[in-house]
């Protein structure tokens, strides 16, 4: 028994007792400046400056051998620095030793990244901070403790007597755009320190990069870090999207096949006989659902003019109010189930493309409480022609390399324009033919044909005056062979749009005042005539990426 | 199978044809912008140049390429699809099998 726990004991003794990775940490000490070096084992006792073969390098140039032989938090070595030789920045240093006697009479050589030991970044995610940047500043863990709580106190000062500069880089705007910030809501424990950088910052449009600086040259080396943050999201998209529904050309993605509008609108009406007042509520409900993905269809060699294929299994497009549907409805009160196949064929595949959109469908029109209810099947012709379609959007000022990110493989910035005038007309022509299978209202001048064959020509138009200011149109004329008492009928939607700065980042909104006049199949219920005026907000980032 | 040069040669013709404004506008940078600068319309035009792209490989080496890979490229490849990875991206697609003692 005591033979076998002699050979345990033995075994356990032969094990190697492995050093520990070699370390370096940038520190100062009153106006000097040193990386204190850990070699991982223990240096020589009474070893002096010649022993070491030692050399700081900042981005490859070497920028020290001045090496001192002690250090009192603890460090084995210490090499100093000028800031005139580093830039005053200490970033991106490494110490070479090529050279360290150890204790065990052999020497130590290795490469290493010099670090702080507090390590300060930049973000847009403390809590108590609001969406506004804050400074971080984490204590190591494996620094010297005893020189991170000599360092908070001063830390702490500086923070919050120097002014910081917020650089901020938006992905879509030239240049990059500055602000003074001031510390507030301190909060520090003895490994982490968070302060505020709070300043009448402007919420990026897009993406954007970060940079936290301190101007003051004399603050602490651990403020002189490179504080950057990049790839940030600010507001989620530069506009909430176009009040008239454009049907998303080209495939739709995920996120763009749920589009969902509500609007609440309370008021008090008093009796003028009786004097009695009562409320009023009223609510409408506008919804877009494709909630199966395109199938598309490419011919094996598409070539320049190619003709795809697309069906869309079903759609549902919904524009409902609350109550009971009087002549002083908010809404058309219809609801359109779909199934459709397009055949679109390109005539040009420039940036402005010309195109022509064939798209038949399978409809059932009713209105929101089934009272009337038809089937049609229609065809739909909606040309697409590069003279009439140039937004402004797809426009941009020009190509630019990032400034604050130092990725090389960081693709450049694209800068939108902003001024200018930008148009988008697309006209549209349909027929279609079915019939009706429910009819129950009263509320519409309606027939008692029980076919429908009905013509629509109509179409979209949107005007950019500058990136800041639309206006878009849609309108529709039916004329309707069903119906010998109302042979034509119109549908009109207007709205101008204005982009305005959102409160919250991850999110977009326009101001929009829209006008709505008319009715739509099946025509069963009274036109709308609706003047609204509003606030869109649009937020990202509630399913992940998903909008 | 092409080299990932003639590739970019393909590329860099396809976009001077069809997007000669934006193609001025990138000047250098044109293979570091993503398909949607060129084709801001949507995602039909990217599919459609990285497919004249895949037919001038065809043609230039004389080979075809499999219609499920093209349909796997009009996926891989989107509007925010860096042009120099859609470089790559067609470059490995149009690889070839080469028979073992050619």
């Amino acid at each position: 028994m005591n033979r076998c726990l002699s050979a345990v004991t033995l075994l356990v003794l032969s094990v190697p007792v492995f050093a520990s990775e070699p370390k370096a940490f940038i520190r100062q000490e009153g106006d000097r400046f040193y990386v204190a070096m850990y070699a991982g084992s223990a240096v020589r006792q009474g070893a002096v400056p010649g022993d070491f073969q030692v050399m700081v390098f900042q981005d490859g140039k070497p920028v020290s051998t001045d090496i001192e032989a002690n250090e009192q938090y603890g460090a084995d070595f210490r090499v100093f620095l000028k800031p005139d030789s580093v830039g005053g920045n200490f970033k991106d240093l490494s110490v070479a030793v090529i050279k360290a006697p150890l204790a065990d009479g052999t020497n130590a050589g290795f490469l290493v990244d010099a670090g702080f030991d507090w390590t300060a970044q930049v973000s847009v995610t403390a809590a108590q901070c609001f969406g506004q940047p804050a400074l971080t500043l984490r204590a190591d863990a494996d620094g010297s403790e005893k020189y991170q709580a000599l360092r908070l106190p001063v830390l702490k000062s500086a923070v919050t007597s120097s002014q910081a500069e917020i650089d901020i880089e938006e992905e879509s705007a030239a240049g990059i755009r500055s602000y003074t910030a001031s510390a507030t809501h301190p909060s520090a424990n003895p490994d982490l320190f968070v302060v505020c950088e709070t300043s009448l910052v402007e919420i990026p449009k897009g993406q954007y990069d970060l940079r936290l600086r301190y101007s003051d040259p004399h603050v602490p080396v651990e403020l002189r870090q490179f504080m950057v943050e990049t790839e940030l999201t600010g507001t989620g998209i530069a506009a909430a999207p176009s009040e008239v529904n454009s049907d998303a050309v080209t495939k739709r993605s995920l996120e763009q096949n749920l589009d969902l509008g509500l609007q609440f609108a309370s008021s008090v009406k008093t009796d003028t006989t009786t004097g009695v007042k009562s409320r009023d509520n009223k609510g409408t409900f506008d919804i877009r659902f494709a909630p199966f993905l395109n199938k598309e269809k490419w011919p094996s060699n598409p070539g320049p003019k190619p003709l795809i294929q697309f069906f869309t299994p079903f759609a549902i497009n919904a524009q409902v109010s609350t109550g009971s549907i009087t002549t002083d409805t908010l809404s058309t009160n219809t609801i359109k189930l779909s199934s459709e196949y397009e055949w679109r064929k390109y005539y040009s595949l420039k940036t402005y493309p010309t195109f022509l959109r064939y798209i038949t469908s399978i409809n059932n029109y009713s209105d929101r409480d089934f009272k009337n209810a038809e089937m049609t099947g229609k065809f739909e012709f909606v040309p697409h022609f590069a003279p009439l379609d140039h937004p402004l959007a797809w426009r941009a000022a020009g190509v630019e390399a990032h400034q604050l990110d130092p990725d090389p493989d960081r693709g450049p910035k694209i800068i939108g324009v902003t001024n200018g005038f930008g148009y988008s007309v697309i006209p549209s022509v349909s027929f279609e033919a079915g019939g009706r299978y429910r009819d129950k209202s009263t509320l519409a001048p309606f027939d008692t044909a029980d076919y429908v064959a009905r013509l629509a020509v109509g179409g979209t138009a949107k005007f950019d005056f500058t990136s800041y200011v639309s206006v878009s149109l849609q309108e529709a004329l039916y004329i309707r062979g069903e119906s010998s008492s109302d042979r034509t009928h119109n549908y009109f939607k207007s709205s101008i749009e204005a982009p305005l700065q959102p409160l919250l980042s991850k999110s977009a909104a326009t101001l929009f005042l829209s006008f709505e006049r008319g009715s739509l199949p099946p025509f069963s219920t009274p036109d709308v005539n609706s003047v609204t005026v509003g606030i869109r907000v649009q937020a990202t980032g509630w399913f992940g990426e998903i909008r | 199978m092409p080299t990932q040069k003639a590739v970019q040669t393909f590329f860099k013709k396809r976009l001077t044809t069809e997007a000669a404004e934006k193609m001025n506008q990138a000047g250098d940078l044109w293979n570091e912008l993503p398909m949607q600068f060129f084709f801001p319309q949507g995602e039909d035009q990217v599919d459609a140049v990285v497919g004249l792209v895949v037919s001038d490989c065809e043609k230039a080496d004389k080979i075809t390429i499999r219609d499920d890979i093209k349909q796997e490229l009009r996926k891989l490849v989107n509007g925010s699809t860096l042009v120099k990875s859609a470089i790559k991206i067609v470059w490995i697609a149009t690889a070839q099998p080469v028979e073992e003692n050619a």
